[in-house]
């Protein structure tokens, strides 16, 4: 079985690079790292990850409109993006992870099982 | 002329006169004597002399019978006049009796002793007469001249007079003789005024009083009365002098200025509370607003943190039991951390706090409403007695509610497969020996007043301590376990409005937590 490519954005260069030392850890996947909104969409469309872990609050740029950026462009169209957010009320939140506005997401402070969980979920069978 | 002398005008005929001079050397020689024979001369007479009395023959040539004294007395008013009739004219002689004339004499009957008796009791009596006319025209105008109300009562509370004035509040004064003077008394005060009246009339003494009285255009006027007792010649109080006024719009100024006061007053008090929870409002915005900013400093280093950890446990997991221990360690510090980070960022995320007075017993009563559904979930039985009209808090409602649901969701997670959940409230007075180790974080000490709610759970309770403080730190890791705020960062929100949390085992099993603030002074005008 081929691992399964995943791209993970966030400003913070030291998440980004423990996240890939986590998942890569498993066997089970092949993790880059992107720490700029605006270089997301081409860092996707040269690696060509299974899913995207996008952080929703990027310094440059919003993690929605990189989002629908991919959304836009045919070969990424259906590459599944979970959100990774900080800025979600335990009141709105209910459990660790859930959707916002249709989108999958992540709360922060991630734990690596937790992360798994939703990647193993959202994958495409 | 002497001036000891009464001067006598003597309007009388000749014959008359005869008599007369024959009666009168006998009597005594204090008349000075001044005959005329017609009254035309008579009223020349009286325009240019002084005399103190006539003597008046209704038989005179220029004029007979009532007519002449009429004409005398229209001429001098003031002037006494004796009519001298003959002995068939008793009749006209009393008629001008009856309309003025001091007395009267019939000719031929009388001597000169009844004559200067008769002259001396005119001159008497017409200045008596004049005492009472001057004495009654002046109560008169000042009677009708007062704006005050004059009423005289009998002992059984009937009108005898009623002055002018009363025009105006019951009609013509009048036709209030006689009629019952309570009967335009407000029902509400009769018996009061009644019963001021009998007391007046057993002592003596008059009394003020107020009260109202309904008055004939249909307006109730509030009456300010004093009253005085006119004795009987026994000395028992037989009338009642009554003097009032209308005060209404001198109470309803009084009223008006009254409520303008009390209005400022409370303007005052409304501006000193809102210029305070402003005060309280920014004070707390800003400790949130650098919470916030700290938290969001530290959380993604500790998220480094908490991934590294991860990481770590991952590779080595199986090199021995104090790898596992250290990360273990590592990984509990770190989520303690990151709950208080949680915490702060939940507190400064209500960047608007909006600092009021609220009722605590309904802040705990919206907090249940918000964790109803785990209450039930969980099987849990609610036991609540929240107070009834507590004295307000100062503090921002979502914070503080935020912090209530926080500490019942702590408390129905103790009570997993079920228990009993008490959430009251109360005023009462902190004493040192209820538990209360004396140290007091905040501005409470033994003695304040303070409003209070307590959440308690019959569960395994806490890891007990010496040591309060570690009691609660030990209590506050369970929290996050369970995946709730932190105590700590709880317990300094309620701080920052002047409370604290205080979280003890009770003695029959399960924890109770108390939350308590300080009762505000009432501010003083």
């Amino acid at each position: 079985m081929s691992k399964k490519r995943i791209l993970v954005v966030d400003d913070e260069t030291s998440i980004t690079r423990l996240l890939k030392l986590n998942l890569e850890q498993t066997g089970n996947y092949e993790v880059r790292e992107e720490n700029f909104g605006a270089r997301v969409l081409e860092a996707a469309r040269e690696f060509k990850p299974d899913l995207v872990l996008l952080d929703v609050m990027l310094p440059d740029m919003d993690g929605g409109d990189v989002a629908a950026g991919l959304k836009q462009d045919p070969a990424l169209r259906k590459t599944p993006v979970v959100f990774l957010t900080a800025a979600v009320k335990k009141e709105e939140l209910g459990a660790p992870e859930g959707k916002i506005g249709g989108r999958m997401y992540i709360a922060k402070p991630l734990n690596v099982k937790g992360v798994i969980g939703v990647i193993e979920k959202m994958l495409p069978k | 002329m002497n001036a000891q002398q009464i001067q006598v005008l003597l309007a009388v005929d000749e014959a008359v006169h005869a008599n007369l001079a024959r009666e009168l050397p006998r009597a005594p020689s204090q008349f000075a004597l001044t005959r005329v024979g017609r009254l035309d001369e008579a009223l020349r007479r009286l325009d240019t002399g002084p005399f103190d009395v006539v003597l008046l023959d209704l038989s005179l040539p220029d004029r007979t019978g009532l007519a002449a004294y009429h004409e005398l007395h229209a001429t001098a008013p003031a002037m006494p006049i004796v009519v001298l009739t003959g002995s068939g004219d008793e009749t006209l002689a009393l008629q001008a009796v009856r309309e003025g004339a001091q007395d009267y004499l019939v000719k031929g009957e009388f001597d000169g002793k009844m004559l200067s008796r008769a002259i001396r009791y005119a001159l008497e009596r017409k200045r008596a007469e004049e005492e009472l006319r001057q004495s009654a025209e002046f109560f008169k105008l000042i009677s009708d001249n007062v704006t005050d109300l004059i009423a005289v009562i009998d002992r059984a509370g009937k009108r005898l007079y009623n002055n002018p004035s009363y025009e105006k509040s019951l009609g013509n004064a009048s036709n209030l003789q006689g009629t019952n003077s309570f009967q335009e008394i407000h029902p509400d005060d009769q018996e009061k005024i009644k019963g001021l009246f009998q007391e007046t009339i057993a002592t003596g003494t008059g009394q003020r009083s107020e009260y109202r009285m309904l008055w004939s255009d249909g307006t109730v006027r509030h009456i300010e009365s004093q009253g005085s007792v006119i004795k009987d010649a026994s000395g028992h109080p037989s009338k009642v002098v009554v003097v009032s006024r209308d005060i209404t719009e001198r109470k309803q100024h009084l009223e008006a200025l009254e409520k303008a006061l009390s209005e400022l007053h409370q303007a005052h008090e409304e501006l000193k509370a809102a210029q305070m929870q402003l005060i309280q409002s920014e004070r707390l915005e800003a400790v949130s607003t650098f919470a916030g900013g700290i938290a969001h400093e530290v959380k993604n280093p500790l998220q480094t943190i908490t991934l590294g950890v991860d990481f770590l446990k991952n590779r080595f997991g199986n090199a021995g039991e104090d790898v596992r221990m250290v990360l273990t360690e590592m990984d509990n510090a770190a989520r303690r951390a990151d709950a208080v980070i949680r915490g702060m960022v939940e507190f400064s995320s209500y960047n608007k706090h909006d600092v009021k007075d609220h009722d605590l017993s309904r802040i705990a009563e919206q907090s249940l409403c918000s964790v109803e559904s785990e209450i039930k979930h969980n099987g849990i039985k609610l036991i609540k007695d929240l107070a009834p009209n507590l004295p307000p808090v100062r503090l921002d409602l979502k914070t503080v509610k935020h912090v209530f649901i926080n500490l019942l969701l702590s408390a129905i997670q103790a009570m997993a497969g079920g228990g009993t959940l008490t959430v009251s409230t109360c005023l009462k007075q902190l004493s040192q020996d209820q538990g209360w180790s004396g140290r007091t974080p905040g501005q409470l000490k033994a003695g304040d007043t303070v409003i209070m709610a307590e959440v308690e759970d019959d569960g395994p309770g806490v890891i007990e301590s010496k040591l309060a403080d570690k009691s609660e730190r030990a209590f506050a890791t369970e929290m996050i376990r369970k995946g709730i705020l932190d105590l700590m960062v709880l317990k300094k929100v309620v701080e920052l409005y002047g409370g604290m949390i205080r979280i003890i085992n009770r003695k029959e099993g399960g924890v109770k937590v108390s939350i308590m603030f300080k009762a505000q002074r009432k501010e003083r005008l």
